[in-house]
């Protein structure tokens, strides 16, 4: 290639390439980091509902200020108008004249039948064609006032809103029925002696038809009520329980507190509440399932202004503000993580990683010794040396495995998983790290350091102790330091020693045979097996920045020491 | 004599203790220091212990390594094909390393050879950075952030990629090519820099194309192949750009000046000096890459999918796959090693491949560094 | 300057010493173990007991019903979680460890088939979801819904809930090889939600409104329609002990949690089906 031009070209454009290819690594980085450390800051800092103070001071003894409670006292007094209407939507003050009147025209219908004795006396002995027939016609003579007046209620409830209060008329009549049926065969029953068959048709004459009208009317009733039903829990979900009772009658966390966090609320607003699942047949009479929003299903029904008042007020029912929440990383979860902190989480991994690392470390160190200063070369220093290579190499699912099959199966330090087994696979893990790193921290002690302190007729460990390990200690303590990063980071090898997805804080005695929840498994735990995975994203983000930055502040205190002492000795 | 010097000067009997002492030091010292000897002998045991009751059987063995029939839990004929599983370890190493590898040696070169020390001191950490960060960070980013982008917009950002580090790279590599194809037919320097510079631009030009076309594209799931291989690739990329920067640092200064006073341009410095130099040490880097990239459990576990075909075609890196570790990790929870069943052995049967794999390339980097630690002096 | 730090080490000793000794007098403990499917129910089980019984120290993994029965088996735990019943090996070497498990059934668990919100499909039949899950269907198209490809997501082979799905469904024909397994409930709900032409099973529990449950053979799975017996895809959910616990004692409270009013709540409330009305 002679031609210095395109030499030129190729030669900057390289240059560019290579200077691009490190724009690329710190793209890489910004952009992994840039999502985990703004959406962490959410668990920490966010926009919170007056719900999130209301969880704070019941469960966590903080003190409400004053314009807290002003907010809360505003925020339920926003509420009020719409606990209002569904008070009213589900037990109607007109209930009462819906009842009477379907009760009369019952009444009325039930006295037909009374009256007409002889007409199903005289069906009764009609042949089989007929008898059907007439059957029929009896049935649908005497009920009709009835079930027109069902009819009539039915359409209209779907205006006026007396669904609920209807389908439980209803029910009562349908009850009532029976009841009614008994009533006539006793009264039949006077004037002539009816045999079985017989008093079954007049069970059929008096009950058939209305309870097979009743039933599709309760069917069509129902199934907007229970339109209303997912409408009204997803209120309960946004907003939490309507009043005290509902409170205590709840038994787990989420039901006590509506959303506490204004992005989930949102997205509950949207998903839950203005929009619900409701179940439909299709002509075939299969189920399924259609996604319609409420005021479109309720159109023209009360139901349609509260989703209406619901969409307009959602912020003064919830008193949106930015919280501040530093118990993240104090507190401890609740009701499976989605109210409270990551505490134990926290305390877990500092337990594993403290706990590798008393083992690691002193184990390290003397082996880096024995390497750099003691052994003399030769086929077993190799076979060791070599052995910490291969150990360095051994993927760490396969330490996981190790732990299981070895320290719990064969020699049972822990009945099972325990932050000892943990902590002994993870010193494993590191070891070899350690050992690498304090070999090259010994290996850079300047000789003149040896052969002066032997000059001064120290023994070898006596020189070792005072000058060689002193002059080391800087850049193995930073090696110590950054393995511990990697202890606090590693999943693997504690799933199947030493991770729990719950449990509480451990108390340092209880480290030997108990398990703990960690960070990084809990972390793969949150985000893949939560039942309710949207509602603790922030919780997710929040932990696997905690869990980064844990990692990050060790090797940012691994390259402090490390300028830091390096100034003080050099050689 | 003062106190001091009379501690200097040793009597007889407390030199012999002073032996014994040392002896038995030295001794404790070695019995530390063959702990990882010991670990790795038992973990070889006992892995090997539990996967021999599998391996035992030879229709077993040849099942294992040959069928992609993966039904362990099966009942009355349960199948232990892992060819898929073997096969998708390895495209994922693959797709890993053809990200990592060009441009965890382009960063070390930068980083050595281009930029002054200061901008290497700011970046290098940021590089020590990307190793810092745990894996299940990764994995956690690989599922809940890369997925659903790599699904919803994957054909845009494929194609940006493409774009962005194809297209200069065909460019750069289409030059020397028409330079040297021109040289055969013309000596008049104007045209061959002329058709040199229409070469490059036809082939950057038609990478663009390809990268435009790839635009439309759509995956139909973002756990895939290519999610793992490229968060993988980030994680590898730490390890291959400190160790190739610490081979390029002990290439020694007087060849890169002898090759800048024979007036080679620094690119050719680079290419056919330094690099060549440091081969050695650049292949210990890219093995080491390797095995991280092999033993890592979480990010697979989350983002490959787990699926247990074999991509069609086999370079499809839009399906899903699954790996050894992915394998053990999900399938020994549920495995009923009370019972040690054949599933539970087949699951060790795994890792001792994957301890094997692992050992060799330990050796492999070994043998590669003698070389290198033998050029270096 | 060393006398105050050996003092000041001292009575730190002594505090650790003297809260251990409380900490270990005051807490009884119940540990469990196993399935993920039994997971949430456990944990809000453990919830609700631990706010009327604070001194009970509840710790629970889920790692899977293989896992739960070798902690059982072991002594581990107290309480093993199961989405299957005890398989007879398993119950032999349980026994032969003179470990006697008990089964409570807790809840009865629907396995929901469901799909992106978005797709049109509204019902299949066993049929067709086997047909699906074995690699005959790979288009929506051929089961009324939009040209495209199925992305079918099942759980790993060797979960409870697969091995349900599989005796249920697929009358123990393999899945198809292009399916994409995932670990857990949670995560196939999330691939379903985030993937536009996915299928997926899983718990009715986890089944909330990010994803759309399908009706199969025309059922709608609910409470109603799996007590009933009506829906086809249902299953018991366990807890085994090592015999029957002593009758009060925490670990009874616990197991017969879902026979009082508040566990039915709760086991309702968490999606599942309670085992008494």
């Amino acid at each position: 290639m002679n031609n210095t031009s395109t030499r030129k070209i190729l030669d900057a454009s390289f240059t560019a390439l290579a200077y691009s290819s490190l724009a690329a690594v710190a793209a890489a980085l910004a952009l992994f980091l840039f999502p985990i450390f703004f959406n962490g800051a959410g668990a920490f800092i966010f926009r919170a509902t007056v719900e999130h103070e209301k969880f704070l001071h019941e469960n966590l003894d903080a003190d409400l200020s004053e314009s807290e409670k002003k907010a809360i006292s505003e925020s339920d007094a926003a509420r009020a108008p719409l606990y209002k209407m569904m008070r009213e939507y589900e037990s109607p003050p007109n209930a009462e004249k819906l009842r009477d009147r379907l009760a009369k025209s019952y009444k009325e219908s039930v006295e037909a039948i009374g009256g007409a004795s002889v007409e199903i006396l005289g069906a009764l002995d009609k042949k089989a064609p007929e008898r059907a027939e007439s059957i029929r016609n009896i049935s649908k003579k005497l009920w009709e006032p009835y079930l027109s007046t069902v009819r009539e209620s039915v359409q209209e409830s779907a205006k006026n809103g007396t669904s609920i209060a209807l389908s439980g008329i209803l029910a009562e009549n349908e009850a009532e029925l029976a009841a009614t049926a008994r009533a006539e065969l006793a009264l039949l029953g006077k004037t002539k002696r009816l045999s079985f068959r017989q008093k079954s048709l007049v069970r059929r004459i008096v009950t058939e038809l209305p309870s097979s009208e009743i039933s599709a009317a309760l069917e069509t009733l129902e199934s907007r009520n229970r339109a209303y039903a997912s409408f009204r829990d997803g209120i309960a979900q946004l907003l939490g329980p309507r009043n005290k009772q509902e409170k205590e009658a709840a038994k787990l966390m989420r039901q006590k507190y509506g959303q506490t966090r204004m992005d989930t609320a949102r997205k509950v607003l949207e998903n839950s509440v203005l929009k619900i699942t409701v179940k439909e047949r299709d002509k075939s009479g299969a189920e399924f399932m259609r996604r319609v929003s409420v005021s479109e299903y309720f159109h023209g029904t009360p139901v349609e202004k509260m989703a209406e008042y619901v969409g307009k007020n959602a912020d003064a029912m919830l008193r949106p503000h930015i919280a501040a929440y530093p118990g993240f990383l104090f507190d401890d979860p609740y009701d499976s993580s989605i109210f409270g902190g990551i505490w134990p989480m926290v305390l877990g991994t500092f337990y594993l990683t403290f706990g590798s690392m008393l083992m690691a470390a002193p184990l390290g160190v003397a082996a880096a010794v024995y390497f750099s200063e003691y052994a003399r070369g030769g086929k077993l220093t190799h076979v060791l040396d070599t052995c910490v290579g291969t150990l360095a190499g051994v993927p760490s699912i396969v330490f996981g495995l190790f732990g299981l099959a070895f320290l719990i199966n064969t020699v049972r330090i822990s009945e099972s998983k325990s932050v000892l087994a943990g902590s002994v696979t993870l010193a494993l893990l590191v070891l070899p790290t350690i050992i690498r790193s304090c070999e090259e921290a010994l290996k850079a002690v300047p000789n003149s350091y040896r052969e002066a302190a032997f000059a001064l007729g120290a023994g070898k460990w006596r020189s070792i102790r005072t000058v060689i390990l002193p002059a080391a200690l800087p850049s193995m303590l930073t090696g110590i330091i950054i393995s511990m990063g990697r202890a606090a980071g590693e999943t693997a090898p504690i799933i199947f020693t030493a991770a729990t997805s719950t449990g509480a804080a451990l108390a340092i005695c209880d480290v030997f045979t108990q398990p703990t929840p960690a960070l990084p498994w809990n972390i793969y735990n949150l985000c893949t097996e939560h039942e309710m995975a949207e509602r603790v994203s922030h919780v997710q983000y929040g932990m696997v920045m905690t869990l980064i930055l844990i990692v990050l502040a060790l090797n940012g205190a691994a390259i402090w020491l490390r300028a830091r002492l390096r100034k003080k000795m050099k050689f | 004599m003062s106190k001091n010097a009379k501690n200097l000067i040793m009597d007889t009997r407390r030199r012999a203790v002073g032996g014994i002492a040392e002896s038995a030091g030295k001794a404790v010292l070695f019995c530390i220091t063959a702990i990882p000897t010991v670990a790795v002998v038992f973990i070889i045991f006992f892995i090997a212990k539990e996967a021999l009751p599998f391996f035992g059987d030879i229709s077993h063995l040849k099942e294992f390594f040959t069928s992609a029939d993966w039904r362990p839990s099966a009942d009355p004929n349960p199948h232990f094909g892992a060819l898929s599983i073997f096969y998708g370890t390895a495209m994922v190493t693959a797709g890993s390393c053809a990200v990592a590898v060009p441009l965890g040696i382009l960063t070390a070169v930068c980083l050595n050879e281009i930029v002054g020390s200061k901008t290497a001191g700011f970046f290098k950490p940021l590089v020590e950075l990307l190793a810092a960060v745990p894996s299940v960070a990764y994995g956690f980013f690989a599922i809940i952030v890369f997925a659903p982008l790599l699904q919803n917009h994957g054909g845009a950002i494929l194609s940006a990629l493409l774009f962005a580090a194809g297209v200069p790279v065909a460019a750069i590599a289409a030059l020397p090519v028409a330079d040297f194809v021109s040289a055969r037919f013309t000596k008049n320097a104007r045209l061959r820099k002329i058709s040199g510079f229409l070469f490059s631009a036809v082939c950057a030009a038609s990478v663009g194309c390809g990268a435009l076309s790839l635009s439309s594209m759509e995956i139909s799931s973002g756990t895939n192949a290519l999610n793992a291989s490229i968060i993988l690739a980030i994680m590898a990329l730490p390890t291959i750009v400190s160790i190739s920067q610490d081979a390029l640092a002990s290439v020694g200064r007087d060849m890169r000046e002898g090759s800048l006073a024979l007036g080679a341009t620094r690119f050719e410095t680079i290419f056919k000096v330094v690099l060549p130099c440091a081969k050695s040490g650049i292949a210990v880097a890219v093995i080491l890459g390797l095995m991280r990239v092999v033993g890592e459990t979480m990010v697979v576990w989350m983002a490959s999918g787990n699926s247990l075909k074999i991509p069609e075609p086999f370079y499809n890196f839009f399906e899903p796959v699954r790996t050894l570790t992915a394998t053990i990790a999900g399938e020994m929870g549920e495995a009923d090693q009370s019972t040690g069943s054949a599933r539970y052995h087949v699951l060790f049967a795994m890792s001792f491949c994957l301890l094997a794999g692992g050992l060799a390339l330990n050796a492999a980097s070994q043998w590669v560094g003698s070389g290198f630690k033998f050029r270096k002096k | 300057m060393k006398k105050d730090i050996a003092n000041v080490l001292k009575s730190g000793f002594a505090a650790a010493l003297a809260f251990c000794a409380a900490a270990v007098s005051a807490e009884t403990k119940i540990v469990i173990d196993g399935s993920t499917t039994v997971g949430p129910i456990a944990k809000a089980f453990a919830d609700f007991y631990k706010e009327t019984h604070p001194e009970v120290n509840i710790t629970i993994s889920e790692s899977g019903s293989g896992n739960g029965v070798k902690s059982l088996m072991n002594g581990a735990c107290d309480i093993a979680n199961l989405s299957r019943f005890m398989k007879p090996a398993e119950f032999k070497s349980c026994v032969d460890k003179k470990i006697l498990p008990v089964a409570h059934v807790v809840a009865f668990d629907g396995l929901a088939v469901v799909v992106n919100p978005d797709n049109p499909v509204k019902s299949l039949s066993m049929r067709q979801i086997a047909d699906i899950y074995t690699g005959k269907i790979t288009n929506w198209k051929e089961v009324g819904g939009k040209d495209a490809k199925i992305v079918v997501v099942s759980r790993d082979t060797n979960s409870g809930t697969y091995e349900t799905f599989n005796e249920l469904v697929l009358k123990k024909l393999p899945v198809s090889k292009s399916a994409e397994y995932v670990g857990s409930n949670g995560q196939a709900k999330m691939r379903v939600a985030a993937t536009k032409n996915a299928i997926a099973y899983l718990g009715l529990g986890f089944a909330d409104d990010s994803v759309k449950p399908l009706s199969v053979d025309g059922i709608l799975p609910n409470a109603k329609s799996v007590s009933s017996g009506k829906y086809p895809i249902a299953r018991p959910l366990f807890m085994f002990t090592d015999g029957y616990p002593k009758m009060g004692g925490d670990v009874y409270n616990f197991v017969t949690l879902h026979l009082t009013k508040e566990g039915r709540e709760i086991v309702s409330d968490l999606g599942y089906i309670p085992v008494c009305e």
